[in-house]
């Protein structure tokens, strides 16, 4: 019986690793993040703007420097000082230079944090990763203490079924009626 | 007027620490007639502060501009009710705002416990007169709301412009009331703590309290979501801001506690766990005050630079120190009386949704504050924007998802693999179905597949839960369907209130999953006559218009929408031009579930970018947002079942009086 209940408990911790794994794994094919060519399906029938992947490339990876509106990037934003900047990425790339040049132009003029998100290199990895093990080590942390409970669940009723503390409490039971109700 | 504010915070602060000396005094040594004064003194409190404000804003509403918070918050050309909620406009004001709601709290809980909780009220009214306490002090001494100028001046510079909307005069009080009414659990856990009194009844007390906490924070967050959808013209509603951040972060642990409390409840676990969540929320709804005052990290939201911040550093820390401190020496005494019987059970379902809500807890904290220590750490500040967040949040909210399913079905203490079949058979077929429906439709978003599954899968789960219940009445109690319904509700409205609640967040996440994932957008630099097209949608530019009134320049563009040939709305996207600010605002234009006819499917959502009228040239920018309106009508629906889940039951509120009045009389005796 216990046996048994260790098995299902191996396979419920391997099906949780796994599926946790799966699940959080960015590039896994559940999270992966494809470009949706819906988002930028544009159908313009007068004077469009359409930004190309290359300048799209660059500005959803730089924040708009305005000042008033953090978090947003140049491709999102709606200030006049975006506006300009996607123009002047537009002209740019025309003129030969690479989005790789024109993003480290940027940060060489405003400095890192210019960037949407920090590079996944060097010890901003740790920033990148510590909510996955804090997660991982949450999720394990919460099965080792419910194996814990349910462990000692197990001996609680063991313990009660032995025929010695059984009795016991048969007797400590029939006592009772009988003070209880001479 | 300014001065009659100022005694009277000052009176306030008199009165907070005699409030505080005379619940310790009494708790020490038995005297009640201490407590009693200490309470009093609560009260005392509550009218002085309550005084105070109404001086401000009667300041405000008289133009009064000798007082310097007045002038740098309003003009005498603001409409009245912007004037009123100038209040919050600053710092001071928006601190006077915090304290004044703690104040009134404050004096509820004394009136509502005159007769109950007595252990437990010197160290519940010492605790809040403590935090009342240091806002006063912040107010009296580092940011005073009635500072005179220097000079008077005979005009206010106005409120900020992006402050005056509707949504924005209630968001801030919204949230306020539920930052502030975190503290009244707060001071309920210590004083359990404080006086070794860790039965459930403190649970029970705080109940009510922890759910209109969680319900004010949970409406002003939507409220913030929808005045940054209208507002800030960029097509979304949630940008993982520092101080977005700040708000959600209290509304998951309190959304944690709210679930965990249940178990404590039931089976008499959880009890650490419990005080850890109710001293984290609190400690998260000062650290969110504290992020927003002191200027360490960059916000659209927050206050310029000020020396609030290491004062709200200290008092945080304080809090943490004192609170880990209480609940380590009383851990012998926290011990869980039942054990786990299975991992398959309610509970174990109810922890791993706990889990989950700290796992997100803790990713938004770690994006949040991961700039400042980068800074402290590498020497340069990086920014965390919202692509960071969403590789993390995106999962785990997925998984949230599922736990929500899970949960209300799933049988307490043990389920049989019957018990799993007979309850989950029809909702995970729901589930497949909807995710295959989806494919057949040709959508191959992963992601939003999954989403959508899993919202079937709840909904089902919640669904099946009424109609089983409905049933159960038609048999025991010879009701119609309908009869069985209401009276299901009615008869026990926690927990149907509870399921409602569910109901509101899966719309919700249908709402956040469709306008997240299949978003589309299209920029157009237009001359009169000419269009543009987003979607099924044709947009032409027909004709522009400037107006002025006494506080701005107005210029809207009109946009003529048209799907399928054929003419069905008219937008005015439009750029305000305040003229005491000189700031420039973008007032989007939008079809959707506000536009008549409602238009629930989608949103058409138009902003007027770049108006040049020298060159003739407009750039207009659209979004098609999918399934955002999902959004709002979920929160409307959250509203309403956190109301059925308040509404009074009465012979079960009976039933707990007695029992806590006997247990009271039984540890009087003894």
């Amino acid at each position: 019986m216990r046996r048994e209940r260790d098995r299902r408990t191996r396979i419920a911790f391997l099906t949780v690793a796994v599926a946790a794994a799966v699940f959080f794994l960015p590039g896994s094919q559940v999270s992966s993040q494809t470009p949706d060519p819906m988002r930028h399906e544009e159908g313009a029938v007068s004077g469009p703007i359409v930004e190309s992947p290359e300048a799209m490339a660059v500005t959803s990876q730089i924040q708009c420097f305005c000042g008033g509106c953090v978090n947003q990037t140049l491709h999102d934003c709606t200030c006049g000082l975006a506006a300009r900047e996607r123009r002047s990425v537009a002209e740019a790339l025309a003129s030969g230079r690479t989005p790789d040049a024109l993003i480290a132009a940027y940060i060489a003029e405003h400095g890192v944090q210019v960037r949407i998100v920090p590079e996944k290199r060097g010890l901003n990895l740790i920033g990148w990763w510590i909510p996955f093990a804090a997660a991982a080590s949450g999720l394990a942390a919460l099965l080792l203490v419910l194996q814990g409970w349910r462990r000692r669940g197990i001996a609680l009723e063991d313990a009660a079924r032995q025929p010695e503390t059984e009795q016991r409490y048969r007797d400590r039971l029939e006592r009772e009626i009988r003070e209880f109700d001479p | 007027m300014a001065d009659f504010g100022y005694i009277c915070l000052l009176a306030a602060l008199l009165a907070a620490i005699w409030g505080i000396l005379a619940s310790w005094l009494g708790h020490q040594n038995r005297y009640s007639d201490f407590v009693r004064s200490g309470e009093r003194a609560a009260m005392a409190v509550g009218a002085l502060i309550t005084m105070s404000t109404l001086s401000l804003i009667y300041s405000f509403l008289a133009n009064d501009y000798s007082i310097l918070y007045v002038a740098q918050n309003s003009s005498s050309t603001m409409p009245p009710v912007y004037k009123v909620t100038a209040l919050w406009g600053g710092q001071a004001g928006s601190l006077l705002l915090w304290v004044w709601f703690l104040s009134v709290f404050s004096l509820i809980v004394v009136v509502q416990n005159r007769h109950r909780n007595r252990e437990l009220m010197p160290a519940v009214t010492g605790t809040l007169m403590t935090v009342v306490t240091f806002f006063l002090i912040m107010l009296q001494f580092i940011s005073n709301p009635f500072a005179a100028m220097t000079q008077r001046s005979a005009e206010g510079m106005g409120l900020n412009p992006l402050l005056q909307n509707p949504f924005m005069a209630s968001h801030p009080p919204s949230l306020y009331l539920g930052y502030v009414g975190v503290a009244v659990p707060f001071a309920f856990g210590m004083a359990a703590l404080l006086t070794g009194r860790l039965g459930n009844d403190w649970i029970v007390t705080i109940r009510r309290w922890s759910l209109f906490a969680w319900f004010f924070l949970g409406i002003g967050i939507l409220q913030g979501g929808y005045w940054a959808y209208v507002e800030l013209g960029w097509g979304g509603y949630w940008g993982w801001d520092p101080v977005e951040n700040a708000s959600l972060m209290p509304w998951l642990t309190l959304t944690a506690f709210i679930h965990s409390v249940m178990i404590q409840e039931k089976k008499g676990m959880l009890k650490v766990w419990n005080l850890i969540l109710i001293i984290l929320t609190f400690c998260l709804s000062i650290f969110g005050t504290f992020i927003t005052r002191s200027g360490i990290i960059s916000s659209v939201h927050s206050f310029t630079k000020s020396s609030l911040g290491p004062w709200f550093a200290g008092f945080w820390i304080v809090i943490v120190l004192v609170s880990v401190t209480l609940l380590v020496l009383r851990l012998p005494r926290l011990r869980t009386e039942n054990t786990l019987e299975s991992l398959l059970s309610r509970e174990s379902a109810f922890l791993f949704n706990n889990i989950l809500f700290i796992a997100i807890c803790f990713t938004v904290f770690w994006g949040t504050v991961y700039p400042i220590l980068s800074e402290a750490i590498q020497g340069t500040r990086v920014s965390v924007g919202p692509p960071w967040f969403n590789q993390w949040i995106v999962p785990l909210g997925l998984a949230l998802i599922f736990v929500t399913g899970v949960g209300p079905l799933i049988a307490w203490r043990k389920a049989s693999g019957q018990n799993l079949r007979r309850n989950f058979t029809l909702p995970a077929s729901a589930a497949i179905a909807s995710a295959l429906l989806l494919a057949l439709m040709g959508i191959r978003h992963l992601r939003a597949i999954l989403a959508f599954a899993l919202c079937a899968f709840v909904l089902s789960t919640i669904a099946s839960e009424f109609h089983r219940g409905a049933r159960a009445r038609m048999k025991t109690a010879a009701e119609s369907y309908g009869q069985g319904l209401m009276s299901l509700v009615a008869r026990n409205k926690r927990r149907y209130g509870g399921y409602l609640v569910h109901v509101g967040m899966v719309m919700i996440f249908v709402g956040i999953a469709g306008s997240s994932a299949f978003q589309q957008e299209a920029v157009a630099s237009l001359k009169l006559g000419e269009s543009f097209s987003l979607g099924p949608y044709e947009m032409k530019f027909a004709h522009t218009a400037s107006s002025h009134d006494e506080h701005k320049d107005v210029l809207s563009a009109t946009l003529e929408v048209s799907r399928d040939g054929r003419q069905i709305a008219t937008l005015r996207p439009e750029k305000y031009y305040y003229r005491a600010s000189e700031q420039p605002t973008t007032e989007v234009a939008i079809l959707g579930m506000f536009s008549w006819p409602p238009n629930l499917g989608d949103d058409l959502y138009t902003i007027l970018v770049d108006p040049n009228p020298q060159s003739g040239g407009y750039t207009f920018k659209a979004y098609l947002n999918p399934l955002i309106s999902w959004i709002w009508i979920g929160g409307f629906v959250v509203i309403v079942g956190t109301q059925v889940a308040v509404l009074p039951e009465f012979q079960r509120q009976r039933a707990i009086v007695k029992d806590a009045a006997a247990r009271e009389a039984q540890s009087v005796a003894s």
